[in-house]
């Protein structure tokens, strides 16, 4: 399953945001609602949790800039 | 004295910021207690400017979780009247350098009650602080200042350096029948709008679990020289270790974690190994923690050094605003490194 940046900013969605901080590893296992990241747009930051149980594979690095919405890992 | 064994880092370990480590043992120790409250400027739905609160509000509620006006003596003596009537009041001094304001609250009445009491009277409190420079916030806002109520008698003093001892020291320091200073650096905290800083982030068991006050921890072992330092100023020590080694200088470091009570025998044991010291702090270097430590030995037995002591802290000047100015006083890595060599030489 994917695992979305969220949508922080409803008033402009193509705002991109920062991938601030990894609570995990890639490749670790991860059980569903775990914290897995932090995230940031224009200075609200915002937790993302493990939708479901898995193993994740992260597809973007801390510090980097993302757009709302999309692809940040996948769990399988 | 302890190794930090128990941080020992696995794959698959949870992780938590220092600021979420902070978090967590509140919450679980107000879980457990319900005389625990927490009160202090924008800690309540703002989560504390450093995070140190965040969620709290949404959990606990706004009995809890109080915010305050802008009167730092009022809700210090607050604090201390509640602790006084059987209540365990958090307290949250948003930047140590508001301090001067509320000082008498502090060390005239929440630190001397147990004693002008004759031991009658308890103050469970926990007062939490934001400390620390680095991130250009200019002289008001960047100090340490730990040096000043480790000198008042009648506190506690406890400075985490990272997410495992910030959550263990918070617990230790609610369960603790005296008031406690809790002085969390700024740059620890793994918050996403400062720097980034690889320490931020470390292993954090779920359960509750106590560091204890008043012991050091030795957060890498050596034989040439030891490091003695706390909270930031302990990574960057950890990076000058590493440079250190390549120019064949093997460093031992100490994280005090608790300047009062002071673990003395952990400085002892180590310089009595190594026959050499070095006082990293952050604070200001008259009349502070380095002179302190450097006492510690030359009362116990001067002849323990092979080399005199070396001291590394902000020289005694306002911190800088500029970037540049503020990281030529900082005990960054690079000094760290310089200073180390001029005892090794």
């Amino acid at each position: 399953m994917d695992v979305r940046f969220p949508q922080l900013s409803h008033q402009n969605p193509d705002l991109e945001g920062v991938l601030a901080t990894w609570f995990v590893s890639d490749g670790q296992v991860v059980e569903s609602d775990q914290l897995i990241a932090e995230v940031q747009v224009e200075k609200v930051s915002s937790e993302v949790t493990a939708p479901v149980s898995g193993r994740i594979t992260l597809l973007v690095k801390e510090q980097d800039v993302v757009r709302q919405n999309s692809v940040i890992a996948r769990i399988d | 004295m302890v190794l930090t064994g128990t941080q020992s880092e696995s794959i698959t370990a949870r992780k938590l910021t220092t600021a979420k480590a902070m978090v967590e043992a509140i919450s679980q120790e107000m879980e457990r207690d319900p005389s625990i409250f927490v009160m202090g400027e924008d800690v309540g739905s703002y989560g504390g400017i450093f995070s140190s609160t965040a969620g709290l509000l949404e959990k606990f509620g706004p009995q809890r979780i109080l915010d305050t006006p802008i009167s730092e003596t009022a809700f210090m003596g607050l604090a201390t009247g509640a602790a006084v009537e059987g209540m365990r009041p958090i307290v949250e001094l948003m930047f140590v350098d508001f301090f001067g304001v509320c000082m008498d609250q502090i060390y005239n009445h929440m630190a001397k009650i147990h004693y002008e009491s004759g031991g009658n009277v308890k103050v469970p409190l926990v007062l939490m602080t934001a400390v620390g420079g680095g991130y250009s916030d200019g002289a008001q806002h960047s100090q340490c200042l730990w040096g000043i109520f480790a000198h008042l008698p009648g506190m506690k003093v406890v400075v985490p350096s990272n997410p495992y001892d910030a959550k263990g020291l918070m617990i230790s320091a609610i369960r603790d029948d005296n008031p406690v200073i809790y002085m969390f650096h700024k740059g620890v905290m793994g918050l996403p709008w400062m720097a980034k800083n690889p320490h931020s982030l470390g292993p954090v068991p779920e359960k509750p679990y106590e560091v204890p006050i008043g012991r050091a921890a030795i957060v890498r072992t050596g034989n040439d020289l030891t490091i003695v330092t706390l909270s930031m100023a302990v990574h960057h020590a950890l990076d000058a270790a590493e440079e250190l080694t390549k120019q064949g200088i093997d460093s031992e470091i100490i994280d005090l974690r608790s300047l009062v009570p002071l673990d003395r025998e952990a400085v002892l044991e180590s310089v009595a190994k190594t026959g050499r010291l070095l006082v990293v702090d952050e604070d200001y270097q008259s009349f502070g923690l380095t002179g302190e430590i450097t006492a510690v030995v030359a009362e116990k037995d001067p002849r323990l050094l092979k080399a005199p002591v070396s001291r590394l802290a902000i020289p005694d000047i306002p911190i800088p605003y500029s970037r540049t100015l503020e990281y030529a006083v900082l005990p960054t890595a690079e000094r760290i490194v310089a200073a180390a060599k001029r005892v090794m030489a």
